[in-house]
C-alpha cells in the first residue's frame, strides 16, 4: 500500500486548490444512471437530498461517470429504460417514507445481471446520508474499485461559538448530517479513541485545570482520564488505540507525552524548552512527527521514542504550526505570504509536494488509509472542509453553517 | 460548576439508546439487528435470493453504536464556563501584550510588570490565588496556540515570582484563541491586541 501511494503521489505532481469535481481519465470511469423507485419516490422530506448524495457520492469514488438527471422506475421491474442502453450500469433504489431505510440494487445493463444488493437502515432518519454513503462503498467494493470505506466515517469535529465557548459535534463526510455531542463552556481537541470510532476523547477546559476525559459511543459514559496544567491535548492515538501522544505542561512547559491506556502511565518524549506540540505516530509506531519552535518558528521534526536526537522533517516553509502522518508521509500547513498551504512530505526524504495554492487552508488529516486528505478551508468568515482523493484526483468542499472549526479528526 | 455535569433529558435518551443498542437495536415494525461493530448480523429479507457474489440481501443497520443520540442533540451539558474564570485582579493591573509568534516579554513591558506586581502583592495568597491567563491571536494552529498562550503566561508568571509574588499561589492556563479582545477583523493592529497575558483571581 505504502509504494502504490507513493506512486500515486510522484505521478501526480499538481496541486488541488479544491472545488468540486474534477474530472479526469473519464474513459477510464463506469457510466452509471440512478433510478429512483417510482413505489417511494418522493415519499419523504429527503428524497432529493439523498439523490444529491448519492451523486456526491459516486463522483467522490472517482470511479463513475454519473448522469445527474433523476430518473424512476419500479424497483422490481426487469425493463431496463431504453434510453440507458447505452450505460454501463444502472444502480436502482427504494428509499422508504420512513427516511430510514434503503435498498439498492446494481444492474448491469449488457446482460441485466445484478452485481448487488442489499439494504440499509439508520436509528434515526437524520443519519440517511450514511444510507448512501455505506451504499456506495458497498458498491465500490462489489465491483472491484479502489476501496473508498473512508466515505463512512464519522467525522469529530469542535467549533468556537463565541469567546470561551465551543461545541464538540459529529457528523458524516458531507456535514449533510451533523449533531452535537457536548456543549456548554469551553470543549476543545476531540480525538477518535480508535479506529472503530468507538469513543473518543476531548479536553475540557471548564475547571481550573484542564481535564481529558473519554466519552463512550455506546453507552454515553464519560470518565475521567488525566489533568494538566496549563494545557492538555490528546494529539494522536496508536493504531491499537492503547497509547496515546498528549500535550501537556505540568509546568508550564508545553511536551509530548506518551500515555498507556491500560496502566494510566506516562512518560515525557520530548524535553525542549520552549514549544513542543501536536505529536503524531510515524510507521511503526517507534517514531514520532511532532511542532517545535527549537529553530525559532514552529515547524515539523522527528525523533525516535527514547533518542535525544532531533530531525526536521518539513523540507518547506518557516511558519508551519500543524501536522499529521500517515506511514513515513507527513501533511503539515505551511504559512507562506497571506496565505495558509498545506503540503505533502516525507519524514525520510526531502519529498515534498505542495497540495493548495492559495487561500486559507489548514488542519490537513489524513484518511485512515492514506489516499484522501481532509482539510478547514478558510473563506471570509465561514469553514469549509475540503477533501482530496490523493489517488482518483477527485475533491471537494463543504460549507459548515456556522462557527470556527477548532480541531478535527475522522 | 466545578466537577458538577449536568446531564440533561436528551442524554437520558442518549446513555438510553447507547445501552439499548449494544444489545439489540429494535426499529419499529421489524426486527433489524444492528449488524455493526458490536452486533450480529441477521437478515431482515429472509433468504439470499439475488445472483451477487457479494453478499445476501440482508439489511444493515449502519449506525454501529446505538446511534439514537446522533440525530437528538443527545449531548453532555459540560459545567457552564464561570468557575475557572475568576476577577479581574483590580484597578490597575494591565496586560501584557507580545510580538507576533513570541512569548518573551519585551524590555518595554518590564514597567508594566513591576507595577502588577506591586499592585498584586498583597492580594495574592493561598485564598486568592492569581490566575495567569496567555491568550493568542488567529495565526497558527489551535494547539500550537494553546502552548504558546502558556508560554505567554509562563513568562508572566516567571517575572512576577522575580518580583516577589510566591509560585505557589499563581496558576497559569492558555485559552489559546479562545477569547479575542479585539474580534472585529484579522488586521495587524487587531491581532496585536489579542497576543497577551490577562491577570485575574480566583478563590
Amino acid at each position: 500500500m505504502k509504494y502504490v501511494l507513493f506512486l500515486l503521489l510522484t505521478l501526480n505532481l499538481y496541486s488541488f486548490d479544491a472545488v468540486l469535481s474534477i474530472e479526469k481519465d473519464v474513459e477510464s470511469k463506469a457510466t452509471l444512471s440512478l433510478l429512483e423507485d417510482r413505489a417511494t419516490g418522493g415519499s419523504n422530506a429527503n428524497h432529493s437530498k439523498l439523490f444529491k448524495l448519492l451523486l456526491t457520492d459516486l463522483k467522490m469514488s472517482g470511479h463513475f461517470v454519473v448522469d445527474t438527471q433523476l430518473r424512476r422506475a419500479y424497483f422490481d421491474d426487469p425493463l431496463l429504460p431504453v434510453e440507458l442502453h447505452d450505460r454501463e450500469y444502472l444502480l436502482k433504489y427504494s428509499y422508504d417514507a420512513s427516511g430510514r431505510n434503503l435498498k439498492v440494487k446494481l444492474l448491469r445493463v449488457s446482460d441485466s445481471n445484478i452485481m448487488f444488493e442489499h439494504s440499509y437502515s439508520v436509528n434515526v432518519a437524520t443519519r440517511y446520508p450514511f444510507l448512501s454513503h455505506n451504499a456506495i462503498v458497498d458498491i465500490n467494493q462489489a465491483l472491484g474499485y479502489e476501496d473508498i470505506s473512508w466515505m463512512r466515517r464519522n467525522i469529530l469535529f469542535s467549533k468556537y461559538t463565541s469567546s470561551r465557548k465551543s461545541e464538540i459535534w459529529i457528523a458524516d463526510y458531507t456535514l449533510s448530517f451533523a449533531s452535537l455531542l457536548v456543549r456548554g463552556g469551553l470543549n476543545l481537541f476531540p480525538k477518535w479513541t480508535n479506529s472503530q470510532q468507538s469513543a473518543f476523547y476531548y479536553t475540557s477546559y471548564n475547571n481550573t485545570i484542564p481535564t481529558l476525559y473519554r466519552v463512550d459511543m455506546g453507552t454515553g459514559k464519560r470518565k475521567k482520564i488525566i489533568s494538566s496544567e496549563g494545557m492538555l491535548v490528546a494529539s494522536d492515538v496508536s493504531a491499537d488505540g492503547s497509547k496515546v501522544l498528549l500535550t501537556m505542561a505540568p509546568n508550564g512547559q508545553p511536551d509530548i507525552y506518551e500515555y498507556s491506556v491500560d496502566s494510566g502511565s506516562k512518560k515525557r518524549l520530548t524535553k525542549f524548552r520552549g514549544i513542543d506540540v501536536n505529536g503524531k505516530y510515524l510507521g511503526d509506531e517507534s517514531r514520532i512527527a511532532f511542532v517545535s519552535d527549537r529553530v525559532g518558528g514552529a515547524n515539523i521534526y522527528t525523533k525516535s521514542i527514547g533518542s535525544n536526537s532531533v530531525s526536521r522533517a518539513a523540507h518547506y516553509g518557516n511558519d508551519n504550526s500543524s501536522c499529521d502522518t500517515w506511514g513515513q508521509y507527513l501533511l503539515y500547513s505551511v504559512r507562506e505570504g497571506g496565505s495558509d498551504n498545506i503540503y505533502l512530505g516525507s519524514a525520510n526524504s526531502s519529498y515534498v509536494r505542495p497540495l493548495t495554492s492559495s487561500g486559507k487552508n489548514r488542519l490537513p488529516r489524513f484518511s485512515k488509509d492514506g489516499k484522501v486528505i481532509l482539510y478547514i478551508k478558510k473563506n471570509g468568515g465561514r469553514n469549509l472542509i475540503g477533501y482530496m482523493n490523493l489517488a482518483t484526483k477527485q475533491s471537494a468542499l463543504f460549507k459548515m453553517q456556522n462557527g470556527k472549526i477548532q480541531s478535527i479528526d475522522w | 460548576m466545578k466537577k458538577n455535569i449536568l446531564l440533561l433529558v436528551t442524554v437520558g435518551v442518549f446513555i438510553l439508546s447507547g445501552c439499548a443498542d449494544k444489545k439489540k437495536i429494535i426499529t419499529s415494525g421489524e426486527d433489524a439487528t444492528n449488524t455493526g461493530i458490536y452486533g450480529n448480523g441477521t437478515e431482515l429479507y429472509g433468504t439470499d435470493t439475488n445472483s451477487n457474489s457479494y453478499g445476501g440481501a440482508g439489511r444493515n443497520n449502519v449506525d454501529p453504536y446505538g446511534a439514537g443520540n446522533y440525530g437528538n442533540n443527545g449531548a453532555y451539558t459540560d459545567g457552564a464556563y464561570g468557575s475557572m474564570n475568576g476577577a479581574y485582579a483590580g484597578s490597575g493591573v494591565e496586560n501584557i501584550y507580545f510580538n507576533s509568534n513570541k512569548y518573551d516579554i519585551t524590555s518595554d513591558k518590564i514597567p508594566t510588570i513591576h507595577s502588577n506586581a506591586n499592585l498584586l502583592r498583597g492580594k495574592v495568597n493561598a485564598s486568592n490565588r492569581l490566575k495567569v491567563e496567555g491568550h493568542c491571536d488567529a495565526s497558527g494552529s489551535d494547539e500550537y496556540n494553546y502552548a504558546l498562550g502558556l508560554r505567554r503566561a509562563k513568562s508572566a508568571k516567571d517575572a512576577l515570582i522575580n518580583k516577589g509574588i510566591s509560585s505557589e499561589n499563581i496558576l497559569m492556563i492558555s485559552m489559546g484563541e479562545s477569547s479575542p479582545e479585539c474580534v472585529n477583523n484579522s488586521s495587524a493592529e487587531c491581532y496585536a491586541k489579542n497576543r497577551r497575558v490577562e491577570f485575574k483571581l480566583v478563590q
